[in-house]
């Protein structure tokens, strides 16, 4: 690095080497170390004279009231796949509930109805009571043919 | 170069829209937008506005947001940017004019809660030297000023500041160079004396993003 491009390095980032561009860091170091050419310590004086200024501009951080309007901004969170497999879970879980509640009142009328179609309206004389017969029972004989 | 995007991850999080995300995104990044919107506008509630705006688009963005395609952090910056240059068209009529443009009152509240725990005497200098630095960058040409926030203040390196910019390296180092000198001719000479008032440390005072 020659002492001119140096110079116009320290004119445009300043005195600290970190804030160079990277690939000419080692070399301006270099210079800098070296502390052989005036050229290049006027320049890096310049320059630091400027940044100490530059430091002195301070800005107030963001106060609360700006840090939670910023956050409320943001979407509200969406359901994840997880809380969507388990809302899924339960509505099966309820679906199934209910299919089993009709599948029973089902039975249940079928049943009734068997009964009453085999037995008649309820009669005081045992002798014309009719056992319960559940559609899971032996049918038996036929009583039509008494 | 956009590999090893520190912002990815936390991007992809906030993206899904976790909340621990956002707070941690904003936790990141809201004190860096902040700092760019007060240096390019000169004018707090402005600047709070612009960062706000900022965040609604990053929110708008982070779902479709394809890794490796651009750094974050440049992307931000120059969505901060446009909306500063949105703002500075809007008062076209009304220039950016140097310290008038801040009263005491607005510029005093940049900076009270970092020089609050100082001697008083300390805390007036820092005051003073504070409205000197805010009113030359305020009259600085827009470019410079935004390639001497962009380079200095926000510690982006040379090739990231470009970028935000829309410009090459070299026309960077240009804009730089003059924006030094321009700072300089303010601030470093008093009466034709250089060098004068200059305070000269550096580094006590850099913004902690």
């Amino acid at each position: 690095m020659t002492p001119q491009r140096f110079c116009e390095l320290a004119q445009a980032y300043g005195a600290d080497l970190s804030r160079w561009p990277a690939h000419e860091r080692a070399a301006a170091q270099a210079l800098v170390t070296a502390q052989a050419d005036a050229q290049v310590r006027a320049a890096l004086s310049e320059a630091e004279s400027l940044d100490g200024w530059l430091a002195h501009h301070l800005v107030a951080p963001a106060g609360a009231d700006l840090l939670r309007r910023v956050v409320a901004s943001a979407p509200p969170q969406r359901a994840g796949w997880y809380q969507a497999w388990l809302w899924w879970s339960g509505l099966g879980v309820a679906g199934v509930g209910l299919v089993g509640g009709v599948s029973g009142a089902l039975a249940m009328s079928l049943l009734l109805s068997v009964a009453f179609l085999q037995g008649g309206a309820p009669s005081a004389d045992p002798a014309w009571e009719v056992p319960a017969v559940t559609a899971f029972d032996d049918p038996g004989a036929d009583w039509s043919e008494e | 170069m956009t590999g090893d995007d520190p912002d990815s991850e936390l991007l992809e999080q906030v993206g899904r829209n976790e909340p621990a995300a956002v707070r941690e995104m904003v936790a990141r990044k809201l004190p860096r937008i902040l700092n760019l919107a007060t240096r390019m506008l000169g004018d707090r509630g402005e600047a709070e506005d612009v960062a706000q705006e900022a965040f609604i688009r990053l929110w708008r963005h982070a779902p479709m947001w394809e890794r490796g395609r651009a750094r974050f952090d440049t992307w931000l910056h120059r969505v901060a940017l446009n909306l500063c240059y949105d703002r500075l068209r809007g008062r076209r009529d009304q220039p950016m004019g140097g310290s008038a443009e801040v009263s005491d009152g607005e510029e005093q509240s940049l900076f009270i809660e970092d020089a609050s725990a100082d001697a008083p005497d300390t805390c007036l200098e820092r005051v003073q030297y504070s409205e000197r630095v805010g009113a030359a960058l305020a009259v600085l040409p827009g470019r410079q000023r935004e390639a001497l926030v962009l380079q200095y203040y926000q510690e982006l390196s040379n090739v990231e500041a470009a970028s935000a910019m829309g410009i090459s390296v070299e026309a960077l180092e240009s804009l730089l160079s003059r924006a030094r000198r321009n700072l300089r001719q303010r601030l470093l000479v008093v009466d034709g004396s250089p060098g004068a008032l200059a305070p000269t440390d550096s580094t006590d005072h850099k913004d902690p993003t």
